[in-house]
């Protein structure tokens, strides 16, 4: 058995529109190994969601390959996806949409062990419930509560016992907590985590947040875009960014502490441009303190500049 | 010694639902200078925005109500003031940024029109070309091109909308800025842009600014003075030092400083504060942070904690009973 649970390969969504075609996920190459968590960041529009969507075919990629344990999951049959629904799960960004208003917290978490009828004795699947509630720390009395009747980490709570409820290998965590205030953002990040050690669950975390995310990954992915600019060890990418893309990122984050003042010359001018029709050459060249010529000419691809740390820049060609 | 501009006084407001009556600010007390930048951090239900809206007495009608206090601006008592007098304040004295740039313009004028509304509004005098003077000269301050003042909400990027609405605020001078978690919709490198604009206006045109937020980092950065606030009270006030070098803290404090992730140390757990914030409508005996304070004493759960100050920093705590 390899190490790798999930890797891509030139992996392409993109979108018609009535001005053209919007380049969502362009090319994107990750690699995600078993018990690891890879960080995904950029800002909005960057495609992040695309990415983790496509990775679980919630949505049919364009082009390249989702190998996962070994198998192509774009060729999956019938069976073999619904098997791969079993295995790879999401939890949604916002708490208050994703899960439905009508059923209670017990309907809403048994919901998947029902479609699956992976636990046919009802008294048995009450069991897991509880088990699973009491996993993402969620008190029984809240059992029979409805989504309204709780506050927004509770919801989170249930999102994540569904999740989990049919013991998946592999989780998308679509910005989990940005939705959440502080106090609470950091009760879900531990209960992650605690998750993870316990199942060896291999997480893919995609958030804007870059605190947040250099806590919980064990390697990130840096998309602008569409593109992956950067990739490499988390350690490593907050040591040493290379890419000028990553840099004015991690500069351009409030320190709390009053030693760090921010300088005025590290932010970077400009906003994201259209996804729609992007010209070749590299997508941040606009927005680039750095950028030649040659950038916006010749197509980039990653490049590994020390060992797994990956760049696509004109700079380090 | 600096002027004072604001100053709030055992402030009180309630919100009367069918169900409950929600108690949103509890004797909070407050106070900024000419100049000078508040933080005011907290979480969601804190009081935050509650508070911005009584200074402006904009507090929903027959709804939200001041049962007690006084807020007194630049000698003025603003909630004796006459619905006359506040309309000339508002906009001109004291403005304010809201929290969603996207639901804060009006989708049918152009920007430039709603801009020009607060300058007509203010300078009954202006002619027409002074009003499109001023517009555009708000424009440039805050890095837009002038010739996209006749543009409609829709065709600016959210980024942009939060120029438009700054330029707005600030178009008329206001000496003091209530600005509503500005940046909170936005992405950090154009958040770190927003954030530049504002400490280069405040420089530049002096105004005092309320800056709401939630994050410590935005307030690092930015703020004079920091008030923390939990369930409708202020419950550690000082200047940034206090708060960010500080020895004493509110246990509140040092929770929402543990549950932030910190880049520059290694840790592997975060340490959150336990349990919930009080339900407003429901707040628990004595000091409101004791059912999830790990530093709970029996008193604490009877009797509200005083105010003790050192230097000007404020801590509302009974660990501080001793000292």
């Amino acid at each position: 058995m390899s190490d790798i649970l999930i890797e891509t390969h030139g992996l392409k969504k993109y979108f018609k529109t009535p001005r053209g075609m919007l380049h969502a996920v362009d090319n994107v190459n990750i690699r995600i190994n078993r018990g690891q968590t890879l960080g995904v960041v950029g800002e909005s529009g960057c495609g992040k969601s695309t990415l983790g969507r496509v990775l679980l075919r919630l949505l049919e990629s364009t082009e390249g390959e989702i190998i996962f344990d070994g198998k192509n999951v774009e060729k999956f049959n019938k069976a073999e996806l619904k098997e791969y629904r079993k295995e790879a799960q999401m939890i949604f960004q916002d708490p208050y949409s994703s899960i439905n208003p009508r059923l209670t917290v017990s309907q809403i978490i048994a919901e998947p062990l029902e479609l699956f009828k992976t636990i046919p004795n009802k008294l048995d699947r009450e069991d897991r419930v509880y088990e699973l509630m009491e996993t993402v720390g969620l008190a029984e009395r809240f059992v029979n509560s409805f989504p309204h009747e709780l506050d927004g980490g509770r919801r989170q709570r249930i999102g994540v016992a569904r999740a989990l409820a049919l013991d998946p290998k592999f989780i998308v965590c679509d910005e989990p907590v940005s939705a959440l205030d502080v106090s609470i953002q950091a009760q879900i990040l531990n209960l992650l985590m605690d998750l993870q050690d316990k199942h060896g669950l291999t997480y893919m975390f995609i958030t804007h947040d870059l605190s947040v995310v250099k806590h919980i990954s064990d390697e990130i992915a840096v998309l602008y875009l569409g593109e992956c600019v950067e990739r490499a060890p988390s350690k490593e990418l907050f040591a040493n960014p290379v890419h000028p893309y990553t840099k004015a990122l991690l500069k351009a984050i409030p320190v709390p502490s009053i030693h760090h003042k921010m300088s005025d010359s590290d932010i970077i001018e400009g906003e994201v441009t259209s996804p729609i029709e992007p010209k070749p050459g590299c997508r941040f060249a606009a927005r680039c303190p750095y950028a030649k010529p040659e950038c916006s000419t010749h197509q980039l691809n990653l490049k590994e500049i020390e060992k797994d740390h990956f760049v696509a820049c004109t700079l380090y060609e | 010694m600096a002027e004072k501009l604001l100053e709030i006084k055992d402030l009180y407001v309630q919100y009367h639902t069918d169900d409950a009556t929600v108690c949103a600010v509890n004797g909070l007390d407050l106070s900024i200078n000419k100049g000078e930048t508040l933080g005011l951090v907290g979480e969601t239900g804190a009081g935050k925005t509650t508070t911005c809206l009584s200074i402006l007495k904009l507090l929903p009608d027959r709804v939200g109500e001041i049962t007690k206090g006084s807020i007194t601006y630049n000698g003025e008592d603003i909630l004796a003031a006459s619905e006359e007098t506040m309309r000339a304040i508002r906009g001109k004295e004291i403005s304010m940024i809201f929290q969603d740039p996207m639901s804060a313009l009006n989708p049918v004028f152009t920007v430039g029109d709603q801009i020009g509304e607060v300058v007509k509004l203010h300078n009954p005098s202006f002619s027409n070309e002074d009003v499109i003077d001023r517009v555009e000269s708000m424009f440039k301050m805050v890095g837009l091109p002038p010739e996209r003042r006749t543009e409609y909400p829709h065709q600016f990027s959210g980024g942009m909308k939060q120029r438009i609405v700054i330029a707005m605020a600030l178009a008329c001078e206001p000496l003091l800025l209530l600005a509503d978690e500005p940046t909170t919709a936005l992405d950090v490198t154009i958040q770190a842009q927003v954030l530049r604009l504002m400490r280069q206006l405040k420089e530049k045109l002096q105004t005092a600014m309320i800056l709401v937020t939630h994050d410590l980092g935005v307030v690092a950065q930015t703020c004079d003075k920091v008030a923390i606030m939990y369930a409708g009270e202020a419950i550690e006030t000082g200047t940034v030092e206090d708060i960010f070098d500080g020895e004493d803290h509110h246990p509140y404090t040092v929770g929402l400083f543990g549950s932030i992730p910190d880049l520059t140390v290694e840790t592997d757990r975060l340490t959150p504060i336990d349990g919930l914030m009080p339900d407003p409508a429901n707040l628990p005996q004595g000091c409101k942070f004791s059912p999830r304070c790990p530093h709970c004493m029996d008193i604490c759960k009877k009797e509200s904690p005083r105010a003790y100050e050192k230097d000007g920093h404020i801590i509302r705590c009974h660990l501080f009973d001793n000292k």
